[in-house]
Order: structure tokens, then sequence, then C-alpha cells
């Protein structure tokens, strides 16, 4: 066996063929040897802390997606339909305003009442949204 | 339907026997100046949440007893029988250590009461049953039966020309449903 298939089996050997894809040890050629890969980005990110770090973000970032996706049809259906009974009811409020225009307590009440109306239709939406 | 009736009735009393450990922290506090003026709109909303409770045979017997009532209320041929129907369910006894009771006995009284007002000169009967039950003094349950309750209450209230009354009672309605709408969104 030829000195240079000694030396291409052995840098195989030892993981820097082509397809170890800069991970692994690799020949250098200016110090004429086999060193470290060069770091690549911020030498922190490497480090224990660091990828604990990262590796909590990437699981509450898929909490969060997991609980907005999961979220029971079942909450939504309730909150549409307390939506649908809260702004029925808020017409009939309404209209008694309607009949006391003058009156502050009335049209308080009516204002109340339309903005718990929008509200529960905004949750009713959020939920739907958030269950596409 | 006297099936379905029955059904829904005893898996809503059992759901509520299950569950209702997830009603907590649903308590509004009274504000203690808050206080009904004379001549205004009583809002006050006193609510509490249904503790759960352990199932006992006493308290599945009145889940029986209420889910025979409306049954009976749904097969009935006319007004009367129904009113009567119900009313017996009514006078059902509360069983002790059995919260879940008190939505379906309002669920009860409120249909009892639409029942009322169909019959000539029943508006001022149904009201004098529906509005101690509902007074603004008094803690409701977070329940949707409260909110239909205080909506029937309200109804009444229109065909009597009490407008404070049905403000009021609609108001409180809109809040029950609000608080089990913030529940449901925690």
């Amino acid at each position: 066996m030829s000195m240079r298939r000694i030396v291409f089996a052995l840098a195989l050997a030892l993981g820097c063929g082509p397809s170890a894809g800069g991970v692994g040890p690799t020949v250098d050629p200016d110090r004429g040897g086999i060193g470290e890969d060069p770091p690549k980005g911020d030498p922190e990110d490497r480090s224990m802390g660091a990828l604990q770090r990262k590796l909590e973000s990437f699981r509450s970032k898929k909490s969060l997606i997991m609980s907005a996706s999961t979220r029971d049809p079942a909450v939504c259906e309730q909150l549409c339909s307390l939506a649908s009974d809260i702004c029925e009811v808020q017409e009939k409020l309404c209209e008694l305003a309607d009949e006391h225009p003058g009156d502050d307590q009335y049209q308080n009440l009516c204002r109340e009442a339309h903005n718990e109306c929008r509200e529960a239709q905004a949750s009713c939406v959020r939920c739907v949204e958030s269950n596409k | 339907m006297s099936v379905g009736v029955r059904s829904s009735v005893l898996a809503r009393g059992l759901v509520a026997l299950v569950l209702g450990a997830c009603a907590s922290a649903c308590e509004v506090s009274p504000d203690a100046d808050e206080r009904a003026e004379a001549g205004a709109i009583d809002t006050r909303l006193r609510t509490h949440a249904i503790s759960p409770s352990v199932p006992t045979p006493q308290g599945l017997a009145y889940l029986e007893a209420i889910a025979d009532a409306h049954a009976r209320a749904d097969a009935a041929a006319d007004a009367e029988d129904r009113a009567a129907a119900l009313r017996q369910g009514l006078a059902q006894p509360l069983p002790a250590d059995l919260p879940e009771a008190e939505p379906l006995r309002l669920e009860l009284a409120a249909r009892l009461c639409e029942t009322l007002a169909e019959q000539p000169s029943g508006v001022p009967v149904a009201l004098d049953l529906l509005a101690p039950m509902l007074d603004p003094e008094r803690s409701l349950p977070v329940d949707r039966a409260s909110a239909r309750a205080l909506v029937v209450l309200g109804d009444l209230a229109v065909e009597a020309g009490d407008d404070a009354l049905a403000a009021g009672s609609y108001m409180r309605a809109i809040r029950v449903m609000s608080l089990l709408r913030q529940e449901l969104e925690r």
C-alpha cells in the first residue's frame, strides 16, 4: 500500500472525508496536520447552557403553537354560543334603553352590554381562528 | 323527547359533579358600598362557583326526579299540566351536599315561569316566584342556568311594565355569561 493511500485511509477513519460535513476533525493545511473545525458564529452557541436555553425556547414555542392548535373545539362552541346569547340579551336591553332616551342609567347599561357583546364575539372569532 | 331531556339533565348533573372543580375562581365579591338606590336599576351581582361534590344516592335520586319532572312537562297536553309537572319538580327537597342541584333548580324555575307566563294573568305569579330566587342580595351560581333565569325574569318584567327590573336582570344575565366566557378563556 502506497504512503498516499495510508494517509487517505487515516483521514477517512478520523472522519474528515467529504461526507463529514465539517463537524469532525479536519486537516489544517496551514498547520500541516489534523485540527478542530474553525468555530462558526458565536462560540457561546455551542456551550451547554446556550444549547439548554435554545432547547427551552423551542419547547416553549412548540407548546404555544400546540396549545393554540389543539384547543378543544367544544370550548369554541361554548364561547360562540355565549357570544350569541350575550348579544341577544344586549339587543333586548338596548331596546329598553331606546324607550328611555333621556335616562343615563339605561344608556350606560346599553353601552356596557354592547361592549360585552363585542368582546364575546371577539373571543369566539379568536378561538375559531386558533383552531384553523 | 322525555328520554332526551331526562338523559340531558342526568348528564348535566353528572358532568357538574365531575367538572365542578373546574369552576373555581368564578367568585365575584360584591362591592360592600354598592347598594341599590331607590329608583335605580339594580345590577348588583353576587356569584359563587359550584363546588364539586361526591355523588350520593340522594343526589342521584334528586337528579332523577328533576329529569322526570322535565319529561312529564314535555309530555303534558297543555300549559297547566306542564306547570303542574314543573311545580312538582321544584317541590323536591334539595339534598344536602349537592351544590350542583342549584342550577338545576333555577332551570326548572325558569321553565315553570315561562309556562306560567303563557297563562292568563300568569306573569305576576311568575314574577312572584322567580324574583326572590334571583334577588340581587342572593348569590347565584356561575352557570348558564342563572343567566337563563335572569333573562326570563327580564322578559317577565317587560311584560309587567317594570323596565328597571327588566334592565337590571338583563344586565346581570350578561355579566354572568361574561364570567362564564372569562372562565372558558383561562
